[in-house]
């Protein structure tokens, strides 16, 4: 019994202490590492791309754009060469240290979208992703829909791919990216999905397997970041590894990546917006604290908006506890940021802004990305406060406090029902009325743009 | 050790000692009970009720002497243990309070509950069926 006992004091011990789960990693690096024995490597490549390509498919090959992407620790590479024809169509094949190809294919992307907007806008990938063996006699083509493969609309010819079904997850994009250079994220993501990670050699992280837990390695989305190639020099560049949460878990996003999107979008002439929202627990029920059957207290949270032209940034970001029953002490606790695309809200207060308002809310939130959670101190509307304030000096908004349930110092604390509740007063006196905006039930906020690289 | 496992108080204990763990605000489940109780949220009605059946077994056991009312009693306490927890997640249709079941404490806590309870609940099951004229039933030591 009392060894029991230790047992599970220490289990608690040990979950109590257990580190701050990195929500969502993104680790890419590049290794300066070179292939060793480069010009035999390149020799043995080109032997065997000679033996197994037509004729016409490697004289388009332009060996000065080609790129290796290292598994195994350098024992197996994956080598993406360009044909000279189009940006849009290249060469991969898995080949050992040595050079020696064990497998090819010749991939040609199609981009559906008009070429402006796929140069100047960001967006999700819309086309087709082909597939050719090197003898070009099988394809496989995948079509893609907003950065979603369509796998109904698969076609295969009767090419031995290994598709293994060690299928991804549907292609999520989590960021959506210029393809300035012809190559997106998405696309990386699905052709990747033809080598299967057992078979280069890559181990799923934290304990979960792939591919159910959703753990994959991909390549840059911009592979030639390096330009031209040297003569029998081939960069090589470590997988780039994504780690994806559930979204029903809320999780934490790079701040720094969402409001970098905003400096994408040119200050001269742009029209800037921040809008405040609150998220009564109950709706219709503003003095309500705390929805009784799930435990929710509501929310506050902002939108950020960018307009010139036709060039468009929204982020709707919200302040979270990283972990939420870490808060049931009163205490600070490590905070988190989360993207609130589609939240629901009860009331909302818009206020134009110059750009350089826009950069001081941009300052005030960077400045505040390391500030601890703490439910009754400084919770989310606080947080939305004094970065809608910052821009708001001469005329803040000010809101009642309350004494949250649970709170035994008598703290008064900014709740959504405060927010609310001024809100709807100042909609009352034609205060800034036309800027509030008080939904009959809810409402729902628009999509986020996303992170930004 | 199986006396204290299968004691009502350590079901009520590990039953109000579980973590909810929500997007903004957690806590033990016991203040969920508690603020929940006085605005007649079903999973309070049904987690007090269940409590209030086990302590009342436990104050009466004297008199019962673990026959088959008290079993019965227990089983009813337990099920409705069960339902009060039942209810609170699904009544969460936005999924507020999901990350109860993929952070390591909360999981551990609920997973305690889930154990002990059922181990409770296997018991009184066994007390039932020895008393009953079950003859499915045999006693797992038998005496000669």
């Amino acid at each position: 019994m009392k060894n029991i006992l230790i047992s599970a004091c220490l289990l608690v011990l040990i979950a109590s202490c257990k580190k701050e789960q990195v929500s969502q990693s993104v680790n890419a690096s590049v290794s300066e590492n070179a292939i060793k024995n480069e010009d035999k490597y390149l020799q043995n490549v080109q032997r065997y791309l000679m033996n197994s390509l037509a004729s016409t498919d490697f004289q388009l090959l332009d060996f000065k754009r080609a790129i290796a992407t290292k598994f195994k620790n350098g024992k197996t590479y994956l080598l993406r060469v360009q044909m000279k024809t189009s940006l849009n169509q290249f060469l991969l094949i898995k080949t050992d240290s040595l050079g020696n190809g064990s497998k090819g294919m010749i991939v040609t992307i199609t981009n559906k979208e008009n070429e402006n907007n796929v140069k100047n806008k960001f967006h999700s990938f819309n086309g087709n992703i082909t597939v050719y063996s090197l003898d070009r006699k099988n394809f496989s083509s995948l079509q893609i829909t907003n950065g979603y493969r369509d796998k109904r609309k698969r076609v295969i010819g009767d090419m031995m791919i290994t598709t293994n079904d060690n299928t991804l997850p549907d292609v999520t994009v989590t960021a959506y990216i210029s393809a300035y250079d012809g190559i997106s994220y998405a696309d990386w993501y699905n052709l990747l999905d033809f080598y299967s990670p057992q078979e280069l050699g890559v181990s799923s992280g934290g304990g979960s397997g792939y591919p159910e837990t959703s753990y994959g390695y991909y390549s840059r989305v911009n592979p030639y970041d390096y330009g031209y190639t040297e003569d029998n020099h081939v960069p090589v560049q470590e997988p780039k590894q994504i780690a994806y949460e559930d979204p029903l878990l809320l999780p934490s996003i790079s701040l720094f990546d969402y409001l970098r999107c905003f400096d994408y979008v040119s200050d001269i002439g742009a029209i800037c917006s921040i809008e405040i929202f609150t998220d009564l627990p109950v709706n219709g029920e503003p003095n309500t604290f705390f929805n009784w059957n799930d435990g929710s207290p509501g929310h506050t949270f902002l939108q950020i908006k960018k307009l010139n032209g036709d060039q468009f940034v929204q982020q709707n970001i919200g302040f979270y506890p990283n972990e939420g029953w870490k808060t049931m002490l009163y205490t600070p606790v490590a905070s988190k940021f989360a993207d609130d695309n589609g939240h629901e809200f009860n009331a909302s207060l818009k206020m134009n802004i110059t750009p350089a308002q826009l950069h001081t809310v941009i300052a005030t939130m960077e400045n505040l990305s390391d500030t601890s959670y703490d439910i009754d101190q400084y919770n989310c509307t606080d947080f939305a406060l004094q970065v809608f304030n910052s821009v708001r000096v001469d005329n803040p908004l000010i809101i009642p406090q309350y004494i949250i349930p649970g709170e035994t110092y008598g703290i008064s604390s900014k709740t959504p029902q405060g927010l609310y509740q001024k809100l709807w007063s100042m909609k009352e006196a034609g205060v800034e009325a036309d800027n509030i905006t008080l939904p009959n039930v809810c409402g729902y906020v628009g999509d986020s743009h996303g992170p930004c690289n | 050790m199986k006396k204290l496992i299968t004691h009502p108080l350590t079901v009520i204990a590990t039953f109000l000692i579980i973590i909810i763990s929500g997007q903004q605000f957690g806590g033990f489940y016991l203040l969920y009970l508690i603020l929940g109780l006085p605005h007649a949220a079903i999973h309070s009605i049904t987690g007090v009720c269940g409590i209030a059946l086990l302590l009342f077994n436990i104050l009466q056991s004297k008199l019962w002497n673990r026959n088959q009312i008290s079993a019965l009693i227990n089983l009813g306490g337990i099920v409705l243990l069960w339902l009060s927890l039942f209810l609170f997640f699904n009544n969460d249709k936005s999924n507020y309070n999901i990350a109860t079941f993929y952070q390591l404490l909360p999981q551990i806590l609920l997973l305690l509950f889930l154990i002990i309870s059922i181990y409770f609940f296997v018991d009184n099951i066994l007390i039932l069926l020895k008393h009953s004229k079950n003859k499915l039933y045999k006693p797992p030591f038998q005496s000669n």
